[in-house]
């Protein structure tokens, strides 16, 4: 059997925990696109599955970000070198084979099609689908499964050689009072200790869960998974299971049987049919092209909205009512909210025809655009097109 | 047939380019709020189809010679204010904006007498939400579409169509 990749210097772990913020990014796209293709007010049990899955992948995202921070490095969308390998990016773009972790697959933006419920539980299953672990292939520096990575990760933060106690200290971290509507908490990362169990909440929730959890009982819930509403939260297998099945678990079921509790109703037809079409660049001036531009300038706002509000910045903003006003706020409250307005653009984008493919709908396509020539290019586009409104040619 | 030979559009596609000349909103825009099918019954049910069908055929014509010109005289002469559209012009601006049906004017009625439907109303609770006039004013329709803790503080900013 192969021996996994190690991680041995303090510059290694650095970028793979660069790399575990995109990683969990990367997951929010292919599940918010699941559930926004939802129909207004129907399949409520899938929607709120798929949702509570999304607020812990944000979480996630949020505790990599403190543990990257707490060893004095800042979270960036740049590419970086992990064990030798130039021009890692973590930011995703689809479908995206994943250049860390070879035993996930391909992630695709699908609407909620079986299709797409299979890929959420490949995602989340500990092998990936595979039966062993030696059936996946390995890729030299990179993993076979995302729990074969944060293993790597732990151990190397459980090292004082690679990572000194001198290493740790509580900068820039997200305060937990910012994550809010979700299971779990944020961990403030200042030493070794909250670092470790940073990187464990993320496995505990679903993220790289152990094999030998399949033999657990599939409603498994740690204190920190619980909502104030008393909601409780299992791994993120065991509830995409379900949806797959169309069953609840009972409660004394382990996680790798098939769920034999009460029916979890979906209706795959009270759906939109998105389809997702890569950006390619070109520009053919229809209102459809426009309107999927702008939700792509509006997600590479957002993404580097959230990479400010890790890096401690605060975004910019001018009052047009009142120039005297406070013009630093809060990057990560303002991301939150640019996240609630990127949902009800996805959900319209669902909704409108596309003229190319008939019988289909637009479908986002959570495309990060980096600043620079080409972002410059895409504002322009959007700012006329907003001054065009109500002109002669629309 | 048109004047130019080319196919009649459909009604439905008539009565989209008609609403994106009237709000300014593209048809990508529109199609987003889910209503432009919902709202063209509305008007069919509202007016009776054979005055719609009058509509359509002179917003069509208008549309085409707007098109051809480069402005939007024909339909600002021709259909918005026509004495015979105007008033059901002003109350589909008000349904695409507002959500609600506005019943047309008393000297509409003379003429074309009224219908049981044509009263004040909010036509469902998806076109409360998806109003025009909140995305218009960087704001959301209240009680829904929540924008997050805190937004209160930020000042309003076009949405991201």
């Amino acid at each position: 059997m192969t021996e996994p990749t190690r991680i041995s210097t303090l510059e290694d772990l650095k970028a793979a925990l660069q790399l575990a913020v995109g990683l969990e990014l990367s997951t929010i796209p292919v599940y918010l696109t699941g559930l926004y293709s939802i129909e207004a007010g129907r399949n409520t049990d899938a929607a709120q599955t798929i949702r509570s899955v999304v607020m812990e992948e944000m979480l996630h995202m949020t505790l990599a970000a403190n543990v990257l921070n707490a060893l004095g490095e800042i979270p960036g969308t740049e590419p970086v070198e992990f064990q030798g390998r130039p021009n890692l990016s973590p930011i995703p773009a689809y479908p995206l084979d994943s250049p860390l972790i070879s035993g996930i697959g391909t992630l695709e933006l699908l609407p909620l099609t079986p299709r797409a419920v299979d890929s959420f539980v490949r995602i989340e299953h500990p092998l990936h689908g595979a039966a062993t672990l030696a059936a996946i292939p390995v890729q030299p520096g990179g993993f076979r499964t995302i729990g074969e990575f944060y293993d790597a990760v732990d151990a190397a933060l459980a090292d004082p050689a690679i990572c000194p106690d001198s290493a740790f200290s509580a900068v820039r971290q997200i305060p937990d009072g910012d994550y809010y509507g979700g299971a779990g908490h944020v961990i403030e990362v200042k030493d070794r200790a909250t670092a470790r169990e940073a990187v464990l909440k993320i496995i505990d929730q679903g993220e790289g869960l152990p094999e030998e959890y399949l033999h657990r009982p599939a409603k498994t819930v740690t204190d920190a998974d619980r909502l104030g509403s008393g909601w409780q939260m299992y791994s993120h297998y065991a509830r995409f299971r379900e949806l797959q099945t169309g069953r609840r678990f009972r409660t004394d079921q382990q996680a790798d049987q098939n769920p034999a509790g009460a029916m979890l109703l979906v209706d795959y037809t009270a759906v939109q049919p998105a389809l997702y079409v890569p950006r390619n660049g070109d520009v053919d001036g229809s209102p459809e092209g426009a309107a999927l531009d702008a939700f792509d300038l509006a997600y590479s706002h957002l993404v580097d909205g959230i990479y400010r509000a890790f890096a401690g910045e605060p975004t910019e903003v001018v009052d047009p009512l009142d120039v005297h006003a406070e013009r630093e706020r809060p990057s990560l409250r303002r991301a939150v909210h640019a996240m609630y307005g990127l949902r009800n653009a996805a959900i319209a984008l669902m909704r409108t025809p596309n003229p190319a493919k008939p019988g289909h709908t637009l479908c986002p396509r959570f495309s990060y655009v980096p600043p620079g020539g080409d972002r410059d290019k895409l504002t322009q586009r959007i700012e006329n097109r907003i001054e065009n409104r109500g002109g002669p040619n629309r | 047939m048109t004047d130019h030979g080319t196919p009649t559009p459909s009604p439905q596609q008539i009565f989209t380019e008609l609403s994106v000349a009237l709000t300014g909103f593209d048809r990508a825009e529109l199609a987003g709020t889910g209503l432009i099918e919902t709202y063209y019954t509305t008007l069919l049910r509202i007016i009776g189809e054979r005055e719609a069908g009058h509509l359509f055929l002179a917003a069509a014509e208008a549309l085409a010679a707007d098109r051809r010109n480069h402005d939007g005289e024909a339909l600002r002469r021709q259909v918005v204010e026509n004495p015979r559209y105007a008033p059901v012009i002003v109350s589909l601006i008000k349904l695409w904006y507002l959500g609600s049906w506005y019943p047309l004017s008393g000297g509409y009625r003379d003429i074309n007498g009224s219908t049981a439907e044509d009263v004040e109303h909010v036509v469902s609770p998806q076109a409360y939400r998806e109003g025009l006039v909140w995305i218009a004013a960087g704001a959301h329709p209240m009680g829904a579409k929540p924008p997050g803790f805190g937004s209160w503080a930020e000042p309003p900013s076009l949405p991201v169509f």
